[in-house]
């Protein structure tokens, strides 16, 4: 039986739903574990860079933290509940103990990546959008790393993840309350300080 | 309102994976983690006894289970054996009985007869 199932194909794993791979991963199937790194690897790396203020060593440990709690004890996880919000929360977790423990610094070498691919072409207007666009992202990040780092969490869960309100406050541990008075302090924030990059706004 | 709309959707775009640069990690980082699964297989596979039990009597199999029926199978050992040595007791105690009785009946004659014969002596 164990033999059969490590025997399955990648296209197999792909079908199930995730609560289903975590009850596979208990059983010792590996093929579940990529799939599941396949599927949330990604987003939880992006999620800790953001958080992490753009350190991708930091990210890239943290990520590694969060697969090797999802390895060594996949029975702690509840399949009554979703398995998003439990990654979510476990990456939660091990933000919060690289913010308690470790500095959380800037990574000096992060390179802002290419901004807006839809705009082509090498006219002075496109390059004055780059610029604006580019500028804006720095923006964002600025504010977003200056941020407590419950109120970033939010927001990049809501903006990134596009989690709803009772979701982020399952993974934050909060009442759906506070995690709507951060969202909203948040947006407030970024509106004046991003105002200049949108004059509409004003 | 319609604003505040625009703006959502600004950050959305800006907020997204795509957007922010970040590409599929490299599944040499869990190399690690996914040994420790691979290592799962083996008592897996020593549970798997467990799960047929279990299956059989069609429920979730726990130690307190098991603990349990320990205790009840202990106790039942002890009191089966208990039973046992006192039918053995009440197998042999007619004999000894019967036994005792004769010879007292012995010394009921006995004494009968010396009792009989006190007063004689006396007289």
């Amino acid at each position: 039986m164990n033999h059969a199932a490590d025997m399955r194909s990648p296209e197999h794993y792909a079908i199930l739903h995730d609560e289903d791979l975590m009850h596979c991963v208990c059983r010792g199937e590996a093929g579940a574990f990529d799939e599941l790194y396949f599927r949330y690897g990604r987003s939880l790396l992006a999620y800790f860079t953001r958080m992490l203020n753009y350190n991708r060593a930091s990210a890239e440990d943290a990520l590694q933290d969060v697969f090797l709690k999802l390895a060594e004890e996949p029975e702690r996880f509840d399949r009554s509940r979703s398995f998003k919000t439990w990654i979510f929360t476990v990456a939660s977790n091990i933000c919060k103990n690289y913010y308690r423990f470790r500095k959380v610094r800037s990574d000096a070498s992060h390179v802002f990546p290419a901004l807006f691919p839809s705009i082509e072409g090498d006219g002075f207007a496109a390059l004055c959008s780059r610029m604006d666009a580019c500028g804006f992202r720095r923006m964002l990040d600025e504010v977003l790393s200056a941020l407590p780092p419950e109120k970033a969490e939010a927001f990049i869960l809501k903006y990134q993840e596009d989690k709803s309100i009772a979701e982020i406050a399952a993974i934050q541990g909060c009442p759906e309350g506070s995690v709507k008075s951060r969202l909203h302090y948040t947006v407030k924030l970024l509106e004046e300080r991003l105002r200049i990059y949108n004059p509409q706004l004003s | 309102m319609k604003m505040e709309n625009a703006f959502d959707n600004i950050l959305r775009k800006e907020m997204s994976l795509h957007a922010s640069g970040v590409e599929h990690p490299d599944p040499l980082l869990v190399f690690e983690a996914r040994q420790v699964v691979l290592s799962r297989t083996k008592r897996a596979k020593l549970g798997s006894f467990r799960d047929v039990v279990s299956g059989i009597i069609g429920m979730a199999l726990r130690p307190a289970h098991v603990g349990l029926c320990g205790l009840l199978l202990a106790g039942g050992i002890i009191s089966w054996n208990g039973l046992g040595s006192g039918n053995g007791e009440s197998v042999s105690e007619p004999s000894a009985q019967s036994a005792l009785t004769f010879s007292q009946a012995t010394v009921c004659v006995i004494s009968n007869t010396m009792l009989t014969s006190i007063p004689t002596l006396r007289n």
